[in-house]
This record gives C-alpha cells, structure tokens and sequence, in this order.
C-alpha cells in the first residue's frame, strides 16, 4: 500500500524531467534573439545599403545632368559653326574665290516643261 | 572588505561620472534639438542646401529653309566676392591671363573690400572660365548663363535685333516674340556634402525652353539683296539703302535689308542709327511711285480708262503752287497708261482733281497709308498721311505725285503686292510660325477688282518696257514697276537742296507674279533718279532671286 510519502517519491521521479523544457526554452529565446538581432542588422545594413546606392545614384545623376548640359552646350557651337559654314552666300563666295565657279544667269538657264 | 569597499566607491563614483555626464549630454542635446532647432538648422541648410535656378534655352531662330539665325550658346560669369579675396593683385593678374579682362581695370574693383557681390566677366568663354575656375582662388564664384549667337552675323541683322545680357530680347524680332523664344527658367535645390559635391538633387520646378521662331526670310535672298544695296550705296556714295522682297501670293517677306548693316554680334558698340530696321520703322516721301494710287482711284471710279486721252501742258498752277514735270518738254497729249509709263505729275494731279480730295484721300487710306500693315516686328510706322479736312488748296496738287505724304517701304511694297495680287493685298509678315504651332492667319482684303489690277499691271509693264524704269527690264522675264524720284522733305518744312530718295518697285515675273521688290536709295550722288540709281539694283536682286527659286521665264522656248 503506497503511503504519503512514497506518493510524493514517485512524483517527484514523475517530476524530474520538467526542468528540461526550460532549457529548450532559453535556447529558442536567445535563438530568437539573435535570429532578431540578425534581421534587425541586415535591415539597417539594407538600409544603409540602399541610401549608399542613392547617393550613388544621386552622384551618378548630378554627373550626368553636367555633362547633359555640357553636351548641349557642345550641339549649340557645333550648330553655330554649321549654320556659319552651311551659309549659301558663303560657299557661293569660296566657289568663286577658289575654284572660279560663277552663278548661271538666267538666260544660260534652261527649263523644261515634263509632260503631265 | 576594506578594499572591497574602496572599490565600490570607486565604481559608485564613475556611474555618478557617467551619468552626470549622460546627464549633460542629454540637456545639450535637447537645448540644441528645441531651443536652437530653429537657427541652427536654418545655418545648416545655408551649408549644405542651395537652390538653383536651371536657365531655359532660349529658342532658335530659323531661315525659310531651316538655316539658323539666332541661338543660344553657353557662357560661363565669373563674380567675385571682394571680402573673400586674400590676394587681389594676384587675382586681377590671373583673371587678365585666362580671360583677357584689363587687370588694372580689374584690381580696384577686386580690392574694394566694402562690397560683397562685383561681376568679373558677363557671358566669358566656358572653357576660359574654366581654366580660371581650375586656380581655385578664393572668393571667386562662376554660374552658367546663356549667350546669343548669331552664325550668319550681318545678314537680317536689323531684322532680328538683340538680345540682352540678361537674356531679354531688347529689339526686332527677339523683342517682338520674346516671350515665345525665351521659355520659363527652372529651380531645383541641391544638397551638397561637405566637400560641394552634390548628394542630392530635389527638383522643384523643372526648366522649359523656349519655343523656337520660323521665319519666312530666305538667307540667300536676305545676303544677295543686302551686298546689291551696299555696291549701290558704294557707287553712289548714298547715306544708306533699303529693300524688301515680298511674295506677292501670301504676303511672305522673303527678304528685308538695310544697308549699311552690322555684325548682330556686336550689337552694343554698334550706333542706333544703324540698328533701325528702316524698312519698317522709316517713313520716307514715296515720289512717282505714288502715282499708282491714284491711277487705281480714277479706274476703280471709272473716271477715266487706261486709253482716256488728256491734253497735258508742261506745267500747272495749283493754288499757291507751280508743279511741272521732271522734264522740259511742251505740251503732249497722253494716254493715262502714258501719264503712268512717263511718270507725269502734270497727268496724275489732273486725274487726282478729276476724283477730288475726298475719294482720293478714301483710295489712299485703302491701300493702307495712314495705318500699320500689322507686319510682325516692334515699332512699326504708321507713315503720316493728312486727312482731307486738313488738305490746303496746293494738297491735291502734292499728294497724287507723293508728295506731302509720309510712308513707310513695307506699306509701298504691300500695296504694289495687291495689284500683283490681282488686287487682293495680304498682310506682310516676317514669321511662318512658332514651335509646334500652326501658322497665323493671312489677313486678306481685296483693294481692287481683278480687271482694275490687270490694266494697272499692264501699265506697270509699260513704265518698265518703254518708261522710266527700263534699267529694271530682264531677259526672259517681263518686269512691272513703277520708279519714284522724291526730294526730302528739310526741317523748315520746305524741300532740301539737292538731297532725293530714289526708289523703284517692280513685280516680276509680270505674267505670274513671284516677287514684289522694292529697293529705296536714300540721298544718292551723281544721279537722283529712281530709274537709274534704284531700278539697276532691283533688277540685280530681281536676276539672283528668280535663278535661285527656279522660276522659269514668261516666255520659255519649248523644247
């Protein structure tokens, strides 16, 4: 017949490996911890990440639009020196001066009439 | 325990270390993130933030066939902030090597340690700049700006006036469609590390560039008619020259010079007086070539016919006045076609009496003397044409023969385009259109009937076959015109002794009119006649013009 005590005996042998799931605990809390830890980090070195790249990229562009506004200014000159080059007067005149090439007056022009 | 104790008191006192300076960390920290947020966050914008004005490119001004004759190029401005400068010597020095600017000029300027803000150089060569900027001086800033350009350099120059150095356009046509070319500027504020370089840009008003202006000159045409006025002005040692070339059909002015011209480029050191587009702005006593109004009158009122006969003396009183015509010669007997080919003045006042003031001064204000023409260009003249309640009893004895009447060239040339134009006159204009924009449209208004403007066409032809302006006829092409003789007016309100414009307007080819060109010759020597010093240099530009647009002749062999 079991008594008080050996009752309590056995439950204490019942008992003894409740202690166990304490452990498991702790270790997932500092998993958790450090498993949050890790995130957290990787989320502000993402962060710091992507406003490094902005920068970069806000650098880049700042780079470019310079050079957008030289290359403009480059298309404006080169446009002023062919409009000054293309003038007709002015190729009329090297024609002259150069080669000795004259403009056809109107009576060594002849124009022809095409049939519709 | 002792030591133990010793030890705890030396750890109590670094904690109370720490956290009295924790402490006083935080109190700076919040003194300065609440009482002093305001300004210093305002001294730290200044440092790193800046707002920018993006300028807009002014637009391009083009030729008929797309060549460009007025656009913006990139300049650099150097400015100079005097209280920042250490060594002004050596600063006007280095300036004067890189940009050519007078460093004693300079110095003064860059040593007056009172002012903030002085501009070294306006609109300076961007890669002059540059090699300046590479020095590194201190106090020295440097901002891009835009600078006009003008590649064609005298031709249209009166035609296309200037542009400031702020970027306004201060006359001709950059003036007249200023707000069109000149666009909206930008701003955008830029954040900036401490070492200037740009880590941020916020756009807050992106730039729009100007609409860009097609015109209906031609260059070709524009550079052939200004060196024909200035071999005129040369051989006849005149005080200056003008000339419009105009399409009859649709009112384009494919040409309008002014001779002594300049360089566009050079804008400010050139006189005002040459920077008058003449053509427009100048009104001049248009002579014989006046005639034709008041022919037109007395057919359109069926008066007279181009075959009506008159009995014409050699000279003629006219209230106080005697008027005779420009040659001796005894009494004739002449068609009104005559009285136009000879440029009577006897035959056009006796028609002009045979209208009366009334109808004529009516005729007058309808070919549109007396009022702008509504040309696209700023300052446009009305000319000054009286009105018949204020004509004296001598009037109707000057103005038939244009006298006593003020027009500007482009009126004149206007008027001869609406009898090329089988009497419908077309508003002249100077732009086809702006940017993307459709173009504006033609003012039509017809003066006189089809058959009115073919006898007048047919008389016109007449004055060039056989008349006054014979030096205007060309092989192949049928010309019409009319050439004008016209003493200047002096300030007493006489005449002035031997000072004349002499003018031509001619239509050709006369059979299917392409061209009106009017050439007036202000104050020539050796010769004061229309027909000898004005017709030659129409005929020259007339020749280059027909060549150049493929217009072939009225009368083509067949082949």
């Amino acid at each position: 017949m079991a008594t008080w005590a050996a009752a309590r005996v056995e439950e204490a042998v019942v008992a003894q490996p409740r202690p166990k799931p304490r452990v498991v605990k702790r270790e997932r809390h500092v998993r958790g911890g450090v498993l949050s830890i890790a995130i957290v980090a990787a989320l502000l070195a993402g962060v710091v990440a992507t406003n490094v790249a902005v920068l970069r990229l806000n650098i880049k562009l700042d780079h470019l639009s310079q050079e957008r506004a030289d290359l403009r200014a480059q298309n404006a000159q080169l446009s002023s020196q062919l409009s000054s080059a293309a003038s007709a007067p002015r190729i009329q005149k090297l024609a002259a001066k150069r080669l000795g090439w004259q403009q056809a007056t109107s009576d060594q022009t002849t124009y022809f009439k095409l049939p519709k | 325990v002792t030591v133990n104790r010793h030890v705890n008191r030396r750890i109590r006192l670094f904690l109370a270390v720490l956290v009295f300076a924790f402490a006083g960390l935080l109190l700076r920290a919040t003194w300065l993130q609440s009482v002093r947020a305001e300004s210093l966050s305002a001294l730290g914008s200044t440092q790193h933030r800046e707002s920018v004005t993006l300028p807009a490119g002014r637009g391009t001004i083009y030729d008929r066939v797309g060549l460009e004759l007025a656009l913006g190029e990139r300049a650099t401005t150097v400015y100079a902030n005097p209280m920042q400068i250490v060594d002004p010597r050596r600063a006007a020095l280095a300036v004067e090597r890189t940009l050519g600017v007078d460093a004693n000029r300079l110095y003064p300027i860059l040593a007056d340690r009172t002012k903030g803000f002085v501009y070294v150089a306006r609109q300076a060569d961007p890669a002059q700049a540059a090699a300046l900027q590479r020095m590194k001086l201190p106090g020295f800033g440097f901002y891009p700006e835009e600078r006009r350009n003008y590649p064609q350099r005298s031709v249209a120059a009166q035609v296309l006036g200037y542009v400031g150095t702020d970027g306004n356009g201060l006359s001709g046509l950059e003036l007249q469609f200023d707000k069109e070319l000149a666009g909206r500027a930008g701003k955008e504020t830029v954040v900036k590390d401490p070492s200037g370089q740009v880590i941020d840009v916020q756009n807050e008003q992106p730039e729009i560039s100007g609409k860009n202006v097609y015109l209906t000159l031609d260059h070709s045409i524009q550079a052939n008619a200004e060196e024909v006025l200035r071999e005129t002005v040369h051989k006849w040692s005149a005080k200056s020259a003008s000339a419009i070339v105009l399409d009859p059909r649709t009112g384009a002015i494919l040409a309008m010079a002014t001779e002594p011209g300049y360089d566009a480029n050079r804008f400010p050191s050139v006189p005002t007086d040459l920077q008058r587009n003449r053509t427009i702005t100048d009104t001049y006593e248009p002579g014989s070539t006046f005639k034709l109004m008041t022919v037109a009158g007395a057919l359109s009122e069926r008066i007279v016919s181009p075959t009506t006969r008159f009995t014409l003396p050699y000279q003629l009183h006219v209230a106080d006045r005697i008027i005779h015509d420009a040659e001796e010669r005894g009494t004739v007997n002449y068609s009104v076609a005559q009285i136009l080919a000879h440029s009577s003045n006897i035959g056009a006042i006796t028609l002009a009496e045979m209208l009366g003031r009334t109808r004529l001064s009516s005729w007058i204000s309808r070919f549109g003397f007396g009022r702008t023409t509504g040309v696209d260009f700023p300052g446009e003249s009305p000319g000054i044409v009286l009105p018949p309640d204020k004509w004296s009893g001598s009037t109707i004895g000057n103005v038939p023969i244009g006298q006593g009447i003020a027009v500007t060239p482009v009126q004149m040339a206007a008027a001869y385009a609406a009898i090329a134009n089988r009497g419908v006159w077309s508003r002249p204009h100077l732009v086809d259109h702006v940017g993307g924009g459709g173009r504006p449209s033609l003012n039509h208004r017809r003066l006189v009937a089809p058959r009115i403007a073919k006898q007048l066409m047919m008389m016109l032809k007449d004055v060039v076959a056989e008349g006054t302006g014979t030096y205007a006829a060309m092989p192949g092409y049928q010309v019409a015109g009319k050439t004008g003789t016209a003493q200047k007016p002096d300030a007493s309100g006489g005449y002035a002794t031997g000072r004349y414009v002499a003018s031509f307007v001619g239509i050709v080819p006369a059979s299917r009119p392409r061209f009106v060109i009017l050439v007036t010759v202000d104050e020539p020597r050796g010769a004061i006649w229309g027909g000898v010093v004005a017709a030659p240099a129409f005929q020259q530009i007339a020749r280059f013009d027909l060549q150049y647009l493929e217009v072939p002749p009225d009368a083509a062999p067949a082949h």
